[in-house]
């Protein structure tokens, strides 16, 4: 086990491997930075991967990415490494050959961008074809809300519609709570899931009465997340796959997390009612 | 000297006075630039929902009034389309319906809403349509996502119109973290959201050994919209580097492989 590797200030990045029945995930991980200005120069990083086993975040060492240079992981490659229940999460850290255990996530000394933020390629293969999103995942506090809005279902002859909420926070224990979705015009409560974080829950949205018009409201108390929409053929050779801004998206400069909280506290407000 | 205290004195010129999207002018909302593509392969489609109706308060007053402003790919106004939506609904803007008589294949447009809710007074803010895009490729039974990330151009009260991005002092380097394969056509859709033309120089870098495979000079108008194939240049694994005077040159990303494709924001 590597001792230090801590470093203070903001969380590190991660960036999950989705893994999902009949769609394999991969994630593509860049170790060069998104801007030249940001950082004074490059140095080699190394990947980690970390999932929960036994109640600890497990940090292991993947080897060496040299500056400049990329590495695409498959869930082929990493089955052996997590128990079928844990989602693998990578990283990127100065620190060699970094292994660890530990209840919370481990704050790990790596190189960071703000303008964007260093990301990761998370996509999906059916084996006949691949979609992905640009991302990378923060760990949120536990006490967190999701409210989003979400305009992304598909219609059509064997297509099939799914919500992926990925949730990502610091301790290393499973705890469950509820995700609700609704029709935003009525206010109409359409069904409510069972969620878990650090976790990708896989929801599926073609059963819930929801018209080409109507605009999901999806909603959870318990935990915040990141809502991803994916649509695929049923065969598998089509897929799209994109999430959903939070509240915060609807506006620009001035006070927006307080914004936030605003239309977060008036849509909360509504539901309860 | 201190690390940090260098680290800061150093990003001044990249920083002061340089920030990725103006203030507007009071009165106003903001709207991304998307990008529609409109062709024998190509739909475009838009979601629309009604903003100011998901952040009004009891004291607002909301229209559901919103213009959809098209531009051709040289930045130039093609038309403004009136819109109404009610409720909180979600309305599939299919474009192609609003291009028959344009000859263009691509080009820009901006969806503002027009009703400014008065609680974002209170908070300081400006109403951004950041909205979802989607493609639809040749006859694909499914259309692909993306969401909008650049709050480009504000339109005021009486219709004024105001690019929002700035440019930089310095040249620039945007290096898209996407990494390009052989065997997939690349089409780099490039936005000015700045009042000046730009100049962007792009490079198809090896990742193996850092060589320039390729590189492409491009001049965009204010407004205005390029986009770029890579296919056969793509000859070994490569990444994308971006030189140019604006402050984020991050292009929409079409990857197409096999009759499928996906659209991202690099």
């Amino acid at each position: 086990m590597a001792s230090g590797g801590r470093s203070k200030g903001l969380d590190v990045s991660y960036y999950p491997l989705l893994n999902l029945p009949d769609i394999s995930g991969w994630t593509t991980i860049y170790n060069f930075p998104p801007n030249n200005w940001e950082l004074l120069s490059c140095s080699d990083q190394w990947v980690n991967a970390t999932f929960i086993h036994k109640n600890q975040w497990v940090t292991k060492n993947l080897g060496k990415l040299t500056a400049n240079s990329v590495k695409t992981f498959t869930v082929g490659d990493l089955c052996q490494l997590a128990s079928s229940r844990s989602l693998i999460f990578f990283s990127l850290t100065k620190i060699p050959n970094y292994n660890h255990s530990s209840i919370v996530l481990p704050k790990l000394n790596n190189h960071r961008t703000f303008t964007p933020v260093w990301r990761a390629t998370i996509g999906l293969n059916s084996g006949f074809t691949q979609t992905s999103y640009q991302g990378e995942i923060n760990p949120f506090p536990d006490n967190g809300t999701l409210l989003t809005f979400a305009p992304f279902l598909q219609y059509g002859n064997n297509i099939k519609n799914y919500l992926i909420f990925l949730n990502l926070e610091h301790n290393a224990t499973f705890r469950t709570g509820k995700l609700h979705i609704y029709d935003a015009n009525k206010m109409i409560h359409r069904k409510t899931f069972v969620v878990q974080n650090n976790s990708a829950n896989l929801i599926p949205l073609d059963d819930l009465d929801l018209l080409e018009s109507d605009l999901p409201m999806i909603v959870c108390k318990d935990m915040a997340g990141i809502p991803l929409y994916l649509s695929r053929t049923i065969d598998g050779s089509f897929m799209s796959l994109e999430h959903s801004h939070p509240p915060a998206s609807f506006v620009i400069h001035g006070k927006r997390i307080e914004f936030q909280r605003f239309i977060k506290n008036y849509w909360f407000s509504r539901i309860s009612k | 000297m201190n690390f940090n205290l260098l680290r800061k004195l150093t990003r001044i010129p990249w920083i002061w006075q340089q920030p990725l999207t103006q203030i507007p002018k009071s009165d106003s909302t903001v709207s991304d630039l998307f990008v529609w593509r409109n062709s024998r392969d190509w739909r475009t489609f838009f979601e629309l929902i009604n903003i100011p109706m998901l952040i009004m308060n009891k004291t607002d007053s909301i229209s559901s009034a919103v213009s959809l402003v098209l531009f051709d790919c040289k930045g130039v106004q093609i038309s403004t389309i009136e819109l109404e939506i009610t409720g909180n609904y979600r309305k599939t803007i299919n474009l192609e319906s609003y291009l028959q008589n344009i000859n263009d294949e691509f080009g820009t447009f901006a969806i503002f809403h027009k009703s400014i809710p008065l609680s974002l007074k209170e908070y300081e803010s400006y109403l951004t349509e950041r909205g979802y895009t989607s493609y639809q490729y040749q006859e694909a039974p499914l259309r692909s996502y993306v969401h909008g990330n650049l709050d480009a151009i504000a339109q005021n009260l009486n219709g004024n119109k105001e690019l929002l991005g700035c440019s930089s002092f310095l040249k620039r380097e945007y290096r898209l973290q996407v990494l390009l394969t052989p065997g997939s056509l690349y089409q780099l859709c490039f936005t000015n959201p700045t009042k000046r033309r730009q100049n962007c120089k792009i490079k198809l870098v090896s990742i193996k050994n850092n060589k320039e495979l390729f590189i492409k000079n491009i001049c965009i108008n204010p407004g205005a919209v390029n986009i770029i194939n890579l296919e056969q240049e793509v000859i070994e694994d490569s990444i994308v580097i971006i030189e140019s005077n604006m402050i984020m040159a991050r292009p929409l990303v079409f990857q197409i492989q096999n009759l499928r494709m996906d659209v991202f924001h690099g």
